[in-house]
């Protein structure tokens, strides 16, 4: 039986709580599906497989604090053993020899693991009450009413939904106060000219349809993504007192939620993808954050972290490093400014780049040469959109 | 309150009916002389005479035939039959003609007869005189079927079944007619359409008619202690089905034993069973359970006999696995 384990979310995490198997035993689940609702202080996480398998147990009872790296589910790897996978409530009929077998011994054990009465399932799902976990004491050992009187799921069991703000603050200053006990931030800022960028955009947005239009703020992911691609000393981790590139450039967003809470998912591969990629998976993750439903990897993966505060009224933001991160790129807010060019005041519309890097990584000049990399590039943005 | 066996309250009905309403009569196989197969009309032919208590010959196609054109022509028949096995044979005119001429004439012609017919076992009178067929009859539209288990429907259904135009079925449980109860004053708006509680629980219902619905209640006595509460349901009439009542209480308990002397297969507990899946299925904490006869012709012998019919030890188990849980 392989199994997986509590994931990390984070190198200030140090346990996890399974709030919902997604799955039941004998699922044959693929790749990429998600298993289980996993709560931690940042909010509810999917958490993903990552092979074609089997589901074979849930080794940890929900809703309580699960160290990470323990085992929580056992799964059989491959698509043989399909055959003899427990048939719970959910599939069909059982029509090979195997399965008419182990349905037989199921009879003679008498106790059939995950089923519910009817009256339990409407009740779970009226209530929102996850059924995995708790222990049947009826008919062949269903789950019935009485057993969630005895468990009293309604105090065990979260909100879908509305995870806990406050428990969001607390997560967010251990990790901010961990950042800024451990890393010695330094910090630089760049006024950069979006001009170029910014009229490449009005001519190729009104060639496009409303819902396709690119915004500003997509050049600047790109160009901070690609920066970071040659700056590499800005892309990894900082643990285990080294530093440590990362090979790909997953770049975080920080996204304000609603509900006061903040969240940097990851934009998988952000230096190799277009304008248009870009604008989309930016659309996708922030709806995903607002809403629920952000996978595993994507809040595990980010590399370095972009903090956009610009529409929010700020000329410059200095951000706090996300450890084990080493750099987080702030953006003010997009002005027209009146400039100095080849001897002439002209508006030209600019926006305040900041950069927050670890000193222990990178020093001052190293961190300018990657400013400056990011005006550059958006300097050209017909070559920076990707071939658009 | 007098106390009345349920026999002479099929009897007291009897002599009513032919008292108040001169279309009334008896017919069937020893219903005079001899005085019914079960005693039930002993001494009403020295009462009201031939004309009025009719001795047949041994054929029941012919008889219950006679009744259906008796009372095509304006009599209001009560038609003896011995046993439902032996209806058998008068299942064509039962079948073909009472419940079906109203339908065939365009509404010219209805068929106010009333069959009284034994049924079920527990007297060893072996496989060709012991069987529950009421499911039979509840499958067929244009009948009315009733079954009375207490003394006092036993008293005042027979009153309902002859004042409807239509063809009325009356099962008479064999292990009834010795039973004896406080005869209770017909209650105000009596109907014979609509199932009774017979005790109220909160645990688990118990649905049962005619002869197994006293087999239901002690079952709910040796429930109750073990502190397990079921309500027990009396059907009285299987067509139409009062199914408010049964959803009502299975709504409320979550579990649900259905009790019926016929085969398990295609049993009446079978319909209901089916319609619990179709109007509570979101309901049920637990499997429907059937406690019904074992798959055999009704054996002679009297172990075998009460070994292959539900009995009480039986429904006790089938409701302690749905409250309690367990095997199945």
């Amino acid at each position: 039986m392989k199994t997986l384990t509590m994931p990390s979310f984070g190198a200030d995490m140090e346990t996890g709580k399974v709030v919902e198997w997604c799955v039941h035993k004998g699922d044959a689940v693929k790749k990429g599906a998600t298993v289980a609702l996993i709560e931690t202080a940042k909010g509810l996480i999917d958490m993903e497989v990552f092979e074609d398998c089997i589901v074979e147990d849930f080794l940890v009872p929900l809703d309580e604090e699960i160290d990470v790296g323990r085992p929580i589910l056992g799964l059989q790897g491959n698509a043989e053993t399909e055959a003899i996978a427990l048939n719970n409530i959910e599939t069909t009929p059982v029509e090979s020899e195997q399965k008419v077998q182990q349905t037989e011994s199921m009879v003679a054990v008498k106790r059939i693991e995950g089923i519910a009465s009817p009256a339990v399932r409407l009740f779970a799902q009226k209530n929102q009450i996850a059924l995995d976990g708790i222990t049947g004491t009826g008919v062949d050992g269903a789950i019935c009413l009485a057993d969630l009187q005895r468990e009293k799921p309604e105090q065990k069991v979260p909100a879908k939904a509305g995870f806990d703000a406050d428990m969001m603050r607390k997560a967010i200053a251990a990790v901010v106060t961990k950042s800024k006990r451990d890393i010695p931030h330094y910090y630089l800022q760049l006024d950069v000219d979006l001009t170029e960028a910014e009229n490449w955009l009005i001519e190729t947005n009104a060639a496009r349809e409303v819902e396709n239009r690119i915004m500003i703020n997509v050049p600047i992911m790109a160009a901070v993504a690609k920066a970071l691609h040659k700056n590499p000393d800005f892309n990894g981790f900082y643990q285990n007192d080294r530093f440590q590139h990362a090979p790909d450039v997953h770049l975080g967003l920080a996204i304000r939620l609603r509900n006061k809470g903040l969240m940097a998912p990851a934009i998988h591969n952000a230096d190799k993808l277009s304008f248009s990629e870009l604008m989309a998976k930016f659309k996708d993750v922030v709806e995903r954050a607002k809403l629920g439903g952000l996978k595993q990897s994507e809040m595990q993966d980010a590399t370095a972290t972009l903090s956009n505060i610009g529409d929010r009224g700020s000329d410059v933001i200095f951000g706090v490093i996300f450890p084990p991160q080493v750099a987080i790129i702030g953006v003010g807010k997009v002005n027209q400014k009146a400039c100095v060019v080849q001897g002439e005041i002209v508006p030209r519309t600019v926006v305040n780049i900041s950069l927050a890097a670890d000193h222990r990584v990178t020093d001052g000049q190293m961190g300018a040469r990657f400013l400056n990399d990011i005006q550059k590039l958006l300097n050209k943005p017909a070559k920076l959109a990707g071939g658009e | 309150m007098t106390k009345m066996s349920y026999r002479e309250a099929v009897r007291e009905a009897i002599r009513e009916a032919i008292q108040n309403d001169p279309r009334v009569f008896l017919m069937g196989e020893d219903v005079g002389h001899y005085g019914g197969c079960y005693a039930v009309s002993k001494g009403l032919i020295s009462d009201f005479g031939e004309e009025r208590i009719k001795d047949t010959p041994l054929s029941e196609s012919g008889f219950v035939g006679a009744g259906v054109g008796a009372a095509m022509g304006g009599m209001r028949p009560v038609v003896e039959v011995m046993t439902v096995n032996f209806s058998l044979l008068a299942l064509d005119q039962i079948l073909n003609n009472a419940a079906t001429l109203r339908h065939m004439s365009g509404g010219q012609l209805g068929v106010p007869i009333v069959i009284r017919m034994a049924t079920g076992s527990g007297k060893q009178l072996a496989a060709q005189h012991s069987h529950s067929l009421e499911n039979w009859y509840a499958h067929i539209p244009g009948l009315k079927v009733f079954t009375p288990a207490t003394v006092t429907d036993a008293r005042y259904m027979l009153q309902e079944a002859l004042n409807d135009p239509d063809p009325v079925i009356l099962f008479e449980h064999v292990m009834l007619y010795n039973r004896e109860e406080e005869l209770q004053p017909k209650p105000e708006g009596y109907s014979a359409e609509h199932a009774s509680l017979m005790c109220e629980g909160s645990d688990v219902t118990l649905v049962a008619y005619g002869g197994n619905l006293h087999k239901a209640v002690q079952a709910a006595e040796e429930l109750s202690v073990e502190k397990i509460s079921a309500e027990v349901i009396d059907l009285r009439c299987l067509r139409p089905l009062d199914t408010q009542t049964i959803f009502t209480s299975v709504r409320k308990t979550h579990r649900v034993v259905l009790i019926d002397e016929a085969w398990k297969t295609g049993s009446f507990a079978s319909e209901i069973s089916a319609q619990l899946a179709e109007h509570c299925l979101w309901s049920l904490d637990a499997p429907v359970q059937r406690v019904c006869s074992k798959e055999v012709p009704i054996p002679y012998a009297a172990h075998l006999e009460q070994a292959a019919t539900p009995q009480v030890a039986d429904i006790v188990q089938a409701a302690r696995l749905v409250v309690k849980g367990g095997a199945s």
